[in-house]
């Protein structure tokens, strides 16, 4: 475990180097809640540019090389990667919700703001998880590509999903009654998440593993 | 036990292929790896890094197989080479500060003495050094946990001769007071003269030649005569022969022969390892 650590710090500073950019998405956070409707668009966009920047920084200092210098293997260099997205995309969610819930008086519908909250953690660990086991088999360049519609996809659900939350009151089928709880639905998303999640892992394994780091 | 032992080894990578039925490298001792370009050089030393995997073969370092005992094995190397991988934006520091919870004998005094004898500044970015700077900062990595076996790729490339002549000092004193084994991959062949105990010299990815420096330097010989004298039981004993106008100029890989059989009509030097390599690189065309 202190090998799976040492090699999140390693990762943690390198996104310190970037500090303009978490700093300005500390304020964008923040300020978020004054209109917590854009919580969701936020937190995607935060997992995005921080995974996509650890992927950036292995290929432009070919991290690779320093890793086969180390005394680790590259299962660890694998679980490390994975536990460092999963802790992030954990971590930022629950920051996510405690801002949607000192903002929730501005509102309409509290449990498909979390709902929606759910979906985008499900899609940050399936969107990291992929473009990290695809960066092992593909250019950064190409998978930068995949990544960025991916994105796209998930900024017009995004929107889309939002206008329901406005429009929530009004959608007879969608307000919940107060008996009526959004936790198997959460469930779902959940177990979806981390399948998926599990497979981008394992596949990143199999990619990596027997790998031959020529340039 | 040896540093290195590999048998059998093969890597193909395009239409480049490394053949190596064996080699060893002994323990204690600086072995200089010498070859031209693409020779071959960096592809060894990273399957002994397993950047790149065999094809067949087997690798032993420190008396074990690299696969099984994976992690003890890597904690007693220290390499350095043309790509490190580090995050050339962090500072020195950082970056030791990030690499050291890696090595259980890592030695924060020692890195330190190593900084300020290369007068490196620890405040200073990675990028923002001299490509010889860093090139000791890399070769500090590789020697702050005292590794017993030295893994270096082109090492003194591009290090001035005061540096080149700190760093083959060190390697001295490793291989010297602490029985560190070094293998030492170079085309500057000035450098493994001054030091190295052993040299194998590899060429279009196999090995022409090995042996210990000092009988290689002692046996091998550029001979120069008149071109009379270069019947066919003559130019048998010679590796390489260039003709002038003058005469011939000859490389034998065993002088004393070539004396019995051209007595003192030829002029007998002292051939350099870059001599030796030349020579027995063109012996293979």
């Amino acid at each position: 475990m202190s090998t799976i650590l040492s090699l999140c710090r390693l990762d943690f500073y390198k996104l310190l180097l970037y500090r303009r950019m978490i700093a300005a998405m500390l304020i964008i956070s923040v300020l978020s809640a004054v209109v917590p409707a854009w919580i969701p668009f936020i937190y995607i966009v935060s997992v995005y540019m921080i995974g996509v920047t650890l992927i950036a920084f292995d290929e432009q200092y070919k991290s690779n090389y320093l890793y086969c210098t180390l005394p680790i293997t590259r299962q660890q260099v694998i679980a490390a990667r994975f536990f460092l997205y999963f802790i992030l995309a954990l971590g930022l969610f629950v920051g996510y919700s405690v801002l949607t819930i000192i903002g929730q008086s501005k509102l309409p519908a509290l449990d498909m703001q979390f709902l929606l909250l759910g979906i985008c953690f499900a899609f940050n660990l399936i969107f990291v998880g992929l473009t990290q086991a695809l960066c092992f088999r593909f250019k950064f360049s190409t998978v930068r590509i995949i990544a960025i519609i991916g994105y796209l996809i998930a900024l017009v659900t995004m929107s889309t999903s939002g206008a329901m939350v406005q429009q929530a009151p009004k959608l007879s089928g969608i307000v919940l009654d107060a008996n009526q709880s959004m936790l198997p639905l959460w469930g779902i998303i959940l177990i979806i998440a981390l399948v998926v999640f599990g497979f981008c892992y394992w596949l990143s394994q199999k990619l990596y593993l027997h790998k031959d780091f020529v340039d | 036990m040896n540093a290195i032992e590999i048998t059998n080894l093969t890597k193909t990578l395009g239409s480049f292929q490394l053949r190596l039925p064996k080699m060893t490298v002994q323990r204690g001792l600086i072995t200089g790896f010498i070859g031209q370009n693409g020779s071959g050089k960096t592809t060894t030393i990273k399957l002994l890094m397993n950047m790149l995997f065999a094809d067949t073969g087997q690798i032993n370092i420190l008396g074990k197989d690299i696969n099984d005992n994976f992690l003890s094995t890597k904690q007693q190397i220290g390499y350095a080479g043309d790509k490190m991988g580090f995050t050339e934006r962090l500072t020195l520091k950082q970056i030791a500060y990030t690499i050291s919870p890696f090595f259980e004998q890592w030695d924060d005094d020692l890195f330190s003495r190593y900084i300020k004898r290369f007068h490196l500044d620890l405040h200073k970015r990675y990028s923002e050094l001299s490509k010889g700077m860093k090139q000791q900062f890399d070769l500090i990595i590789a020697l702050a946990h005292h590794p017993q076996l030295l893994l270096l790729d082109e090492p003194t490339a591009n290090l001035d001769p005061l540096a080149r002549d700190e760093l083959l000092e060190i390697l001295r004193e490793l291989t010297a007071n602490e029985n560190v084994s070094v293998f030492f991959s170079t085309h500057i062949t000035s450098d493994l003269e001054k030091i190295a105990d052993y040299i194998i010299f590899l060429h279009q990815g196999t090995i022409i030649m090995e042996g210990d420096k000092d009988d290689l330097l002692e046996n091998h010989r550029l001979i120069k005569g008149k071109t009379a004298h270069l019947v066919p039981e003559v130019e048998d004993l010679f590796l390489h022969i260039s003709r002038n106008q003058f005469g011939f100029e000859a490389l034998t890989a065993n002088w004393r022969q070539a004396y019995d059989v051209l007595g003192d009509e030829a002029i007998y030097d002292k051939a350099s390892l870059e001599d030796v390599f030349i020579g027995y690189v063109q012996n293979q065309r």
